[in-house]
């Protein structure tokens, strides 16, 4: 969670931008809002944890996001993280579901998980009839994807209602000079027992960090360990990495916009 | 890092021949690597290939990303074997897959200006960097 980095002092750079711009003087405020921001503990040449906020105002924006993705920094390689060493198989029909009957949620290995965070949704019931529905992220290595390394997104809503929501995702191949990219689809939920149309508004990961917590069998014993997070480069961009958000709605343009983590300390 | 293995085998399935000047075959070739060094996202290895050609082997392999590409030499006892792998990360966890194209680039000896391409998949163990590799395709020498 962004929360548990106390000491994540490290100012972020927001940059949202809209599909077409329009003339600088006539240039709205964007809807969509994009965090990064390496943790306290990161070092230069060493390890980091990386903290990713995505905000659509919905006052702005009134549409159901359906994709989400990230495109992070080549000299940020994910895949070298000691991060996602196990694999949480969900079957395809859960994730068709979305929401999952609390008694039977989907457990997934520890040592599987990559990231985690916190999702504020909109529980559309009327145009007037808003309830704010707030939940945990957890997100893990899932099994193969399309032929591409899988993502399996979990949320666990707590308020108003206490659910399970399953989300599939995957690892992909960004364009220079982006190196790993995170994809989370996130269709509309299609059995709300509330019925209400769902629309995420915000949503923080922290991938690594001290709430990932691996544990490894030594001498006949489990033992807990934080997994190395993110591999930080000696060198660091002027500006900082440099991050992309991508969002598709439902209904409404896709959207885009960028973020600067800036570089941490030696 | 832990030092690591890494096998790579390659075995010959089938054989054509198109000219007495130059000869295809069809190989599918197995390796098995251990790390020996690494830097950075650079990663060398040192193992044995079975197959088509078969000997002891070394590798220079650069991940980056989701990215695969690297070199794996095969010193058998008619020459040296270069083959060139370049792939994607087609799943993650302790031992990704990987998957992409194999290209046979020259060596010395009867291998001198070998060619060919084809197919490899591959794990690499995160554990020791170990690498498992396996290859088919078409080989002319």
């Amino acid at each position: 969670m962004l929360g548990a980095l106390p000491g994540a002092t490290t100012a972020a750079t927001t940059a949202a931008t809209e599909n077409r711009p329009a003339t600088p003087r006539a240039t709205p405020p964007s809807p969509v809002s994009f965090t990064a921001r390496l943790g306290s503990e990161a070092r230069r040449d060493g390890h980091g944890s990386l903290s990713l906020r995505i905000a659509i105002n919905p006052r702005r924006l009134n549409a159901t996001m359906t994709q989400l993705k990230v495109y992070t920094p080549s000299a940020l390689d994910l895949a070298m993280s000691g991060l996602g060493l196990d694999e949480c198989s969900v079957a395809r029909e859960r994730f068709a579901e979305v929401m999952v009957s609390t008694p039977s949620p989907v457990q997934c290995p520890g040592n599987a998980l990559i990231a985690t965070g916190s999702a504020r949704a909109e529980l559309r019931f009327s145009t007037e009839e808003v309830l704010l529905a707030e939940g945990a992220v957890s997100l893990y290595t899932g099994a193969s994807e399309s032929r591409d390394p899988g993502l399996v997104t979990i949320v666990e809503s707590r308020h108003p209602v206490a659910t399970q929501l399953l989300y599939a995702g995957n690892l992909f191949d960004a364009p220079r000079p982006y190196g790993v990219g995170i994809l989370i689809r996130t269709p509309p939920l299609p059995a709300m027992p509330l019925d209400a149309t769902t629309a995420i508004t915000r949503m923080s990961l922290t991938i690594g960090g001290p709430s990932v917590v691996y544990t490894r069998r030594s001498g006949g014993h489990d033992i807990r360990y934080q997994p190395s997070s993110i591999p930080i480069p000696r060198s660091c961009p002027r500006r900082g990495f440099r991050f992309r958000a991508e969002l598709r709605f439902r209904d409404a343009p896709r959207r885009w916009a960028t973020a600067y983590a800036p570089c941490p300390r030696r | 890092m832990a030092a690591t293995a890494v096998a790579v085998a390659v075995s010959v399935t089938g054989v054509a021949t198109t000219s007495t000047a130059a000869k295809t075959i069809r190989a599918t070739e197995n390796a098995s690597l251990r790390l020996v060094k690494k830097s950075g996202s650079l990663f060398d290895h040192r193992g044995t290939v079975t197959g088509t050609v078969s000997g002891p082997a070394t590798s220079r392999i650069r991940l980056k990303g989701l990215s695969l590409d690297g070199t794996v030499t095969v010193r058998s006892r008619n020459g040296q074997l270069r083959i060139r792998i370049r792939g994607k990360a087609r799943s993650g966890g302790m031992k990704p897959r990987f998957e992409g194209t194999a290209t046979m680039s020259g060596g010395t000896g009867r291998y001198r200006k070998a060619k060919g391409n084809g197919r490899f998949t591959g794990t690499i163990d995160r554990s020791n960097w170990a690498a498992s590799i396996r290859a088919v395709g078409s080989l002319t020498y």
